[in-house]
Formats: C-alpha cells, sequence, structure tokens
C-alpha cells in the first residue's frame, strides 16, 4: 500500500486540483457531505456507509480558526480514503487531530499525513516555502495562503526541506513532541526541554523572544556530546497562547565530518578494551 | 488459476446469478460480453457485480444481498484477504464513484468511545440515518 501522502497527491491530481484545493469540491466528488456540528467532545467525526463511498464529516461548529476547521475536514477525508480505516472508531478528538505526538495511534497519524498532503500539496508549496531559507515569516506566508495553521506549515517545511532543522512544540511548559528534517541526525530529548535559557522557556516565563531566528546556545537544545558536533543554533520561538503553547523551529549548521577529531590510530587501542578483562568502560 | 481460487470465482458466480433461468436479465445480459479473450475470469466476475451493484444504485434501489456478496468475494480473491492491499489508483476509482442510493448500514462503532456524550451520541445517530437515507433526489437537484 502507498503512503497516506500519496494518496492524497494522487487524490488531487485526479480531480485536477492545482494549488489550495476547495474541501467542499473536494468532498462532493468522493460521495462526502460536510456538516458543522454543535458537538461537546469531538472537533471531527465521520459516519460512513459500509456498502461503499458515502458518508458525512462533521466538523465542530465552534472552532475558532478556519485553519484547524479545513485540518479537522481534511483528516476525516484522510480516515475515509485509507483503506485500512474502514472499520474503526472515527470521533477524533481535539487532542488527536493536527498533532504528531508518538503517543497517538498509527491511524491517527496516518490520517494527519494525508491532511497535511491534502491541504499543502508539495508540488505548490515546494517554491513559496524557500527550503533553503528557513524562516516562520515565510511558513506563516503561506499558512494563510493555503488556509493552513502556522504548526501544520511548519512541519510541511520540515519534512520537505534538505537544511538540519526542527520543529518542536512545547505546551504546559513541555516539550510535547517535534519533528526533525531528514539532515538533522540527532534526537531530543524533549522530557527535559524547552531548557532555561532557550526562547522558548522565556515565552512561558512571560519574556519576549527574538521576533527572527536568533542564535543560542547548542547545549540548550542538545546534549552535550550532539553540542559538541555542530557549529551553531538559530531559534525562533512563537507564543500561542490560545494553546498554552510555543512553537519553535530550530535551524543547525553541522560540523563537517572532516572537522571531527582524527580516530585513534589502530596500534594505540589497547587489546584488552575489546574482551571482558578491560580496565576501562566508556562512560 | 489454482484450484482455490476456480473454487472461490465458482462461488461468486453462484452467489452473483445462482440458476442462469432465475437470473435478473440485467445482470445476465451482459454476461457473455464480460468474458473476452485474455480477460481475467476474477476481474470479469468482479466487473459484472459492480456494472449490476451501480445499476441498482442508480435506479435508487437497494444493492442485493447476493451481488453485495459477490462483490465483496470476489475483490478478496483479486486483492488478497486484506483492504490494505488496495493500490492507489483503484482507492480513488472506487471513491470517485460514490453511492447515493439509499444504503443499509453505517459505522456505528463511535458508540464505543470513552470522550462520548449523550448529545453527540444523538448527533452521530442523526447523521447516520441522513447517510442512510436516499440522496439521489439532492443530487438532481
Amino acid at each position: 500500500m502507498t503512503s497516506p501522502s500519496e494518496l492524497a497527491s494522487h487524490l488531487l491530481d485526479r480531480l485536477g486540483i492545482q494549488g489550495k484545493p476547495d474541501l467542499v469540491q473536494v468532498a462532493q466528488r468522493i460521495g462526502l457531505r460536510i456538516v458543522e456540528v454543535d458537538a461537546e467532545a469531538f472537533d471531527g467525526s465521520l459516519v460512513r456507509a459500509l456498502d461503499g463511498p458515502k458518508g458525512i464529516v462533521a466538523v465542530k461548529q465552534s472552532l475558532r480558526e478556519i485553519s484547524r476547521k479545513r485540518f479537522t475536514i481534511a483528516h476525516e477525508i484522510g480516515h475515509y480514503l485509507i483503506p485500512s480505516h474502514r472499520n474503526l472508531e472515527n470521533v477524533c478528538t481535539g487532542g488527536m487531530i493536527e498533532s504528531w505526538q508518538k503517543g497517538l495511534n498509527k491511524p491517527e497519524l496516518e490520517a494527519n499525513e494525508f491532511a497535511v498532503e491534502l491541504l499543502l500539496p508539495t508540488r505548490y508549496v515546494r517554491e513559496p516555502l524557500q527550503l533553503n531559507d528557513p524562516s516562520l515569516k515565510t511558513i506563516g506566508r503561506v499558512a494563510s495562503q493555503f488556509e493552513t495553521s502556522l504548526t501544520a506549515t511548519t512541519l510541511r517545511f520540515v519534512s520537505l526541506t534538505d537544511l538540519p532543522c526542527v520543529a518542536v512544540w512545547s505546551e504546559g511548559r513541555r516539550a510535547r513532541w517535534y519533528r526533525r528534517s531528514d539532515a538533522f541526525p540527532f534526537y531530543l530529548s524533549k522530557e527535559i526541554l524547552p531548557c532555561d535559557g532557550s526562547f522558548a522557556y522565556g515565552l512561558f516565563e512571560g519574556s519576549n523572544a527574538p521576533d527572527d531566528f536568533a542564535e543560542i546556545p547548542a547545549e540548550t537544545w542538545l546534549d552535550r556530546q550532539d553540542a559538541d558536533r555542530v557549529v551553531r543554533v538559530l531559534e525562533h520561538s512563537i507564543g500561542l497562547p490560545n494553546y498554552d503553547a510555543v512553537l519553535t523551529l530550530l535551524q543547525f549548521e553541522l560540523k563537517d565530518v572532516g572537522d571531527e577529531e582524527d580516530p585513534p590510530n589502530i596500534e594505540d587501542l589497547d587489546p584488552e578494551d575489546f574482551t571482558v578483562r578491560r580496565k576501562r568502560w566508556p562512560r | 488459476m489454482d484450484e482455490k481460487e476456480i473454487k472461490a470465482l465458482v462461488k461468486a458466480i453462484d452467489q452473483l446469478l445462482g440458476d442462469p433461468l432465475r437470473a435478473d436479465a440485467r445482470e445476465l445480459e451482459t454476461l457473455f460480453a464480460e468474458f473476452g479473450e485474455g480477460r481475467n475470469p476474477a476481474q470479469s466476475i468482479f466487473d459484472l457485480a459492480a456494472r449490476a451493484a451501480q445499476q441498482y444504485r442508480l435506479e435508487g434501489s437497494a444493492v442485493p444481498a447476493h451481488v453485495a456478496e459477490a462483490l465483496k468475494s470476489v475483490k478478496k480473491s483479486l486483492l488478497g484477504e486484506s483492504m490494505g492491499a488496495l493500490n492507489t489508483v483503484d482507492v480513488i476509482n472506487e471513491a470517485l464513484n460514490p453511492i447515493y442510493g439509499p444504503v443499509r448500514e453505517v459505522s456505528y462503532a463511535f458508540r464505543n468511545r470513552r470522550e462520548r456524550t449523550q448529545k453527540d451520541t444523538d448527533l452521530l445517530e442523526k447523521l447516520s440515518g441522513e447517510v442512510k437515507r436516499d440522496w439521489t433526489e439532492d443530487k438532481e437537484k
């Protein structure tokens, strides 16, 4: 089976949609109706026929941002089309939609992946996102153009750029999840992030943060061993008070492999280091 | 084609047509045209059943159980046991041919969710009724 994003891309191709998709039009073509409802405990739901393609996407009327409504609808369309989701429980609460926490079950993550490609088609966002020049301002402009959230659009950027970048979502003073680009080789210890000294931490403390990328000590986001392998770290954090959250985009300049210390000469190695009689163990 | 596949095919034909003398004319008249040279017999049965189902839907009738069953079983033999084996083209093709007529069963799994409230349950029950309803007239408006 192909990936959810390939499925979304193929759907857009078949419908001949270029640029920002009209979700009502997409839904109509595949037998779906979209209704806004006065729901209490869910953001979106899919009620579908078991006999074949026909159904209703219900979206919570009181969602404030149009970007969140669009993402919710696209997410439910994902559940509708991904074959392995046909027998799922399909009420999606706020925490499942537009979230990339590892704790989410696979279908929810797949529906999110589908939604990102449907709303921000790779072929139409590559150029405006300026993938070689990370900037939350540019990402914000693309988000406005495609009526998507800053978070979803930032993740789209990170998934497409060839630069070492990481997007971090912190909520209630704790990093909840992060997404790294393919070029970023390390992991973040999100249990202890954001650390004191980062702009993200400062925003939770009520401080202001620079309105563009600014350099920050590498140890603020990386453990010491990884910090030694980067030249510098740039951070741009934006507070999202409605969610008690901070969105951070990190950009890294990695040391060239040639900058690493020369490996020890083979003659310098103690053969006993490779037996149970070794005296020194690596810390 | 191995013996298992042949048996599945024969069963599907039986489900779809039963006794040919008593078969619906709509199903029978396309039968022979379907089995052209070089065609996969399972694909032919699937196409035949799909066409019959579409005809019923266009007429606003419910798809008869024997046609639905034939579709289901041939689809399994064509695609393997898992719906996950469907490829992108198949998935989109299927979605672009939606049902407008009435349907009998809708997904009710939301009932098992912890987050449910009575108000939400009532809401989704109402939407389920709407999905079951015939949309043919709405489409023509």
